[in-house]
């Protein structure tokens, strides 16, 4: 049995992501036996709406990676793939089922398991994997489901009206069915609140990942991919907040005191793609050699928050997801993205992670990888599930890392 | 009869090329059966739709990570090979991952002059029709700025009569494989489909007018076999039904993209016509991607309805996901139905064939018994 494989961390502030996480969840629980409503949702669904109408979110991709973290995946992956769903189905999504339709078979499901839903929601505009994933369990558990869109701007940013109105005719759907399910009135001056916070947070968090530009690299990967936890989770809150105020805090006195991940900064890498969660100490693995992963392509905050766009919350939610894009939508702009992050982080190498069962990030990584090659900027791929740990080896994993780490080493 | 349906198929690209230079039309590719063709036919271009081969991939490889969707890469393999060079452009529908990734990839790697993306909502609902029909509008202006002409609503009219007629004719068409014994076979029924995405509408009607004409003296019938259904997310050319009944199988009714869900529901020929195209493409096709199994179960029904099918096969090409995720329900509902159903992961290559062959004879044996 595993005992842990959380990365080790540099930060102080990070270490308090873990105690976060836990009471998040024993609220979860605590809330659904108060009879709270209690909505099993996809990542993007805006929590701040939810938050607003006192609805508890459970989001199901976060307890994937706690189950995954925990090297407990393959037992609900095994108990997914025995209700019909295959291989080639999304890791998340197949221990969840297996979760679901065969708890028996399961092994014992991390912090008690999670708070039943009264109903569930979810974004279609990401992954389709979500949508099958979200529509299968709503017929098993017989419970309501409600699909928010969106338009998906392959162009990015859009001035287009009629992208806009569709998202705010959208959104206001999620609040008619949120009004339906809980009998509560929403109330527009309480989202607008939220939503405050929520980019007060967006803020700190640019200005962090702007810190992390900084010779030698004062927060590496191994932090930022437990600390992106209260920005996913608990965006809007006082709490989340607090939590980032103390991370800039902290980031920018080691910067004063020049502090980095690593003693002595021999190779800065970036991590693009989801990180395996059931060894996160890989990225510690190269700092032995003096490197430090400084900068990741996903769940990246790579802009400010856009300035608001109208006073009621609703419009303005709408208008600044159109108008403004904070990602990569086609192949052009990630290519674009991963190049401003090799100069702008001063990578030396990009570690691309290839995640089969993740179509969403993995359909890019090949040709992400030929860009940056083409360009003479060192890439190691490496192709294993985000989720299942039956893909991963290890050893195989670590032989490929020490050629990487010798070229790189070789180049400085 | 059924030859010269076979032809278009076979040789498709010159069957393009030669429209592109008697018509001086331009051609554009699309995937998907949710893009709106009759407007893209209004523009008086050709829509083709692009196909995969069953060949080694030799060129995509450097550019798509090896376990994704073999027809997606086999398309763009087949791009990047040049067969589809004639191609004016593509309009990329806003479906799965991968195929609106292609958006990019075509801009990219093909560096075509028109890449046209066409946001299909995800929720089914008056919004959705809505908004999909003001994107329609956007799309109309794209292909006139792209051919320089005015699309009137005469032509759309016109070209939504084209569409329903050609709907029309294939139903009856598949009616025929219902017979006992049937009067054509499902190899042949897919032939015929696969070809009406690849030439000009109106060509393709005059051609099933007559077949419809012919089939009734048929003297050479494909035979009696098995009867089987075939729910399948893409089966991009006939090799694989005609493995079916090479083995003593008859597919009798199907579910496929590549087959009945491609015309099955017309266009309401009153009201707006954008407006109309958009229910329709919204509405009507019964893909797993609407996430509305119920609706897919019920036009799997409608489909079998008087068929006397014996078994089911379900083919799920790997790694799509909005089929692999209804699989598990389509099973149970079939095998619920009596119905014994064989499954299989599809590749894009031909040494599979080989593999399924002893697969399928066995299962059609079991189903002899």
């Amino acid at each position: 049995m595993v005992t842990s494989t959380s990365a080790r961390k540099s930060l102080q502030t990070t270490l308090e992501v873990p105690a976060l996480r836990r009471s998040y969840y024993a609220q979860t629980q605590e809330d659904s036996k108060k009879g709270k409503k209690v909505a099993w949702c996809s990542n993007n669904i805006p929590s701040e709406i939810l938050d607003a109408m006192d609805v508890t979110a459970v989001f199901l991709e976060n307890y994937a990676t706690v189950i995954a973290s925990k090297r407990l995946a393959s037992g609900f992956c095994a108990a997914g793939e025995k209700v019909g769903f295959s291989q080639d189905v999304c890791g998340y999504a197949r221990m969840l089922m297996g979760y679901i339709l065969a708890r028996d078979e399961a092994p014992e499901a991390p912090y008690g398991g999670l708070a039943e839903p009264d109903f569930l929601l979810v974004n279609s505009y990401s992954c389709d994997s979500r949508m099958g994933w979200f529509s299968a369990m709503s017929r098993v558990l017989n419970l309501p489901l409600h699909v928010h869109d969106a338009p998906h701007q392959p162009d990015g940013a859009s001035d287009s009206a009629a992208n806009a109105e569709y998202t705010e005719r959208e959104l206001r759907s999620l609040v008619t069915f949120l009004e339906e399910q809980t009998g509560t009135k929403f109330e527009p001056d309480k989202l607008r609140k939220r939503l405050a916070l929520s980019h007060q947070t967006s803020d700190i968090m640019f200005e962090v990942n702007e810190l992390r530009k900084a010779v030698p690299c004062p927060m590496g990967s191994a932090d930022m991919f437990t600390a992106v936890w209260p920005a996913m989770y608990l965006a809007g809150t006082k709490e989340c907040e607090d939590f980032y105020n103390k991370l800039l805090a902290e980031i920018k006195e080691r910067i004063a005191k020049g502090i980095g991940v690593v003693p002595e900064e021999k190779f800065r890498l970036m991590w693009s793609g989801i990180p395996f969660w059931y060894d996160m100490r890989l990225i510690n693995y190269v700092e032995d050699f003096g490197g430090v992963v400084a900068i990741e392509g996903f769940y990246r905050s790579r802009e400010r928050r856009p300035p608001v766009q109208d006073e009621d919350p609703i419009k303005d939610m709408a208008l600044r997801s159109t108008r403004y894009r904070t990602f990569p939508s086609s192949i052009i702009a990630s290519i674009d993205d991963v190049l401003d992050a090799v100069k702008e982080y001063k990578i030396d190498g990009v570690v691309l992670s290839f995640n089969p069962s993740c179509r969403l990030a993995y359909v890019s990584q090949t040709e992400l990888q030929k860009s940056l090659e083409d360009r003479g900027i060192p890439t190691l791929g490496l192709e294993c599930d985000m989720a299942d740990e039956r893909t991963y080896s290890e050893a195989q994993v670590k032989t490929r890392l020490d050629a990487f780490i010798e070229r790189l080493l070789a180049r400085t | 009869m059924i030859d010269e349906f076979r032809e278009r198929l076979l040789n498709r690209h010159q069957v393009a090329a030669a429209w592109k230079e008697q018509t001086g039309g331009k051609v554009l590719g699309t995937f998907c059966c949710c893009v709106p063709e009759e407007i893209i036919h209004a523009a008086g271009m050709l829509p083709v739709r692009i196909l995969g081969e069953h060949e080694e991939t030799t060129e995509v490889d450097i550019h798509f990570p090896t376990n994704l969707c073999p027809y997606c890469k086999s398309c763009f393999d087949q791009a990047l090979k040049g067969k589809y060079d004639y191609l004016d452009g593509f309009v990329i529908p806003n479906v799965c991952n991968v195929i609106k990734s292609m958006y990019g990839f075509c801009k990219l790697l093909l560096k075509a002059p028109y890449v046209h993306f066409v946001e299909v909502p995800q929720r089914l609902s008056s919004n959705g029709v809505n908004f999909f029909a003001e994107d329609l509008v956007e799309f109309k202006n794209s292909l006139e700025d792209f051919s320089g002409k005015q699309i009137s609503n005469e032509a759309l009219r016109n070209s939504i009569g084209v569409y329903n007629e050609n709907r029309a004719l294939l139903e009856e068409v598949y009616q025929l494989r219902r017979k006992s014994p049937p009067l054509i076979s499902g190899s042949e029924a897919q032939e015929i489909v696969i070809s009406s995405m690849l030439m000009p509408k109106e060509e393709h009607n005059r051609l099933l007018t007559q077949l419809l004409d012919w089939v009734e003296s048929r003297d050479n019938l494909p035979g009696d076999g098995v009867r089987i259904f075939i729910s399948a997310s893409v089966l991009d050319d006939t090799d694989f039904l005609q493995l079916v009944e090479e083995c003593g199988g008859m597919v009798v009714a199907d579910d496929m993209p590549m087959g009945s869900r491609y015309f099955y529901g017309s266009v309401d020929s009153t009201g707006d016509a954008l407006h109309a195209l958009a229910d329709r493409y919204l509405n009507k096709i019964a893909c797993p991607r609407k996430m509305l199994p119920d609706e897919r179960l019920a036009f799997a029904d409608n489909m079998m309805k008087d068929a006397a099918v014996r078994g089911t096969i379900i083919h799920n090409m790997r790694a799509c996901d909005p089929h692999l995720y209804e699989y598990p329900l389509l099973r149970q509902k079939m095998e619920s139905k009596g119905l014994p159903v064989l499954f299989f992961r599809g590749e894009e290559t031909e040494t599979e064939r080989e593999q399924q062959r002893a697969d399928i004879e066995a299962f059609i044996e079991m189903l002899e018994d």
